[in-house]
């Protein structure tokens, strides 16, 4: 389903579930509550291919019907280079809708770590976690 | 036996132990194929695997999962393999700590540094590493006046200059990664670096050095490697020299690429004092 960022209808849902593997790094898991899940579902506005951390920016709305951006963070730019992900793959197609799964921020921000992105034909990167 | 004969004999026993002992030390250079040499000295210039992706990302084995996907981490075991994801190393237990050995009365300095160190390291917030902790080049352009070394960190791409046979400078002010000069010692490369600024460490976990800190690294080309050994001198803080553990670097073809920029966004968010290595 292709969509543009401003008709697309979004969700946001929140999972308690316990990560049973969550990505065990340290400086992540102060940031990160690893104990719960964050689903999100919208278009990528924008990425920050920068490190340490790469950032999505993902257009969503939360429970309430409020449209927001959510910054989802992920690995270091090497490890994508080492799985020949590039930038331009982790982006999909121009206003492609994606699933995001992570692990929510602790501060209560629009935030969360990436387990898992998958995009409209079903292929997925999973990034960390289950 | 007199004591002259005594002294011609124990010469002639040095002798014969020290060409035993350069025989020995030839040995693996001597298997190996012969380093390349330009204006009579050994050549290094070339892109060199550092073994700094090994070391920092060594234990992600990204998988290909078929219609497209990939896992990069927290992958599913593969053939028995452990679990991607939070090793931090690849393979077996991890190494003994290769850490500097401070006086008594500065390990309460380096304990709460260590504890506090996602508030106090530079690195964390996207600064230079210093040296030693940047590790070694991963580019060397040699010419005769001068050698210039190439890094290809997470912080971002940084650079060295290295003048031949040149004294310090002392119209600079101090730096992450300090005033280098340089020297050959037959075949090795002497790199002595001073005049550095105290917001680095030497490594991971509180290794804090003051500002008369002075370090030596040596380079010797092998065949298709360089062996490279940093000594720290600090002798305010530090009870003895510190050698991190040496590093062999292997030529490689493939090329620098620009470095992503480096960008701490995390740092502002954390909700406790947790954290990681960051190992060069």
């Amino acid at each position: 389903m292709r969509q543009s960022a401003r008709t697309l209808v979004l969700t946001v849902g929140v999972t308690l579930a316990v990560a049973t593997a969550a990505f065990t790094h340290h400086s992540t898991a102060g940031q990160f509550d690893m104990s719960k899940k964050v689903t999100v579902t919208g278009v990528i506005a924008r990425i920050d291919w920068v490190n340490p951390h790469i950032y999505l920016f993902v257009d969503g709305k939360d429970e309430s019907g409020a449209t927001a951006q959510w910054a989802l963070e992920t690995v270091p730019t090497a490890m994508m280079r080492k799985a020949k992900l590039t930038k331009e793959t982790v982006a999909g197609k121009q206003g492609e809708t994606v699933t995001v799964i992570g692990n929510p921020a602790r501060d209560g921000r629009k935030s969360a770590w990436i387990n898992r992105i998958t995009y409209s034909d079903g292929h997925f990167y999973q990034l960390s976690g289950n | 036996m007199s004591n002259r004969r005594c002294v011609i004999a124990a010469a002639l026993m040095l002798a014969l132990a020290g060409t035993l002992t350069l025989h020995a030390q030839g040995g693996a250079a001597a298997g190996a194929k012969p380093a390349p040499r330009i204006d009579g000295r050994p050549d290094l210039n070339g892109t060199w695997d550092t073994g700094y992706n090994e070391i920092v990302i060594g234990f992600v084995r990204p998988q290909q999962l078929g219609g497209g996907s990939v896992c990069v981490s927290g992958c599913p075991p593969a053939g028995g393999a452990p679990r991607g994801g939070g090793a931090g190393r690849a393979g077996g237990a991890p190494p003994a700590r290769d850490f500097p050995k401070y006086k008594a009365e500065f390990l309460a300095k380096v304990k709460d540094l260590e504890t506090r160190q996602v508030k106090e390291d530079s690195i964390l917030r996207c600064e230079p590493p210093g040296v030693p902790r940047i590790g070694p080049p991963a580019k060397i352009v040699q010419t005769r006046r001068e050698i210039v070394f190439f890094y290809d960190d997470v912080n971002g791409g940084f650079f060295r200059i290295v003048p031949i046979d040149r004294p310090h400078r002392n119209d600079v002010p101090r730096s992450y990664l300090g005033d280098s000069i340089g020297k050959w010692e037959g075949d090795v490369l002497v790199v002595d670096t001073v005049n550095f600024n105290e917001d680095t460490w030497l490594t991971d976990d509180g290794a804090f050095h003051t500002r008369d800190l002075k370090v030596i690294e040596r380079l010797r080309r092998v065949g298709d490697t360089i062996e490279y050994q940093a000594t720290v001198h600090d002798p305010a803080v530090l009870a003895e020299p510190w050698s991190p553990n040496p590093r062999t670097l292997k030529l490689t073809d493939r090329e620098l690429e620009e470095s992503p920029r480096c960008e701490d966004r995390s740092l502002a968010h954390m909700q406790d004092l947790s954290n990681h290595d960051n190992p060069r």
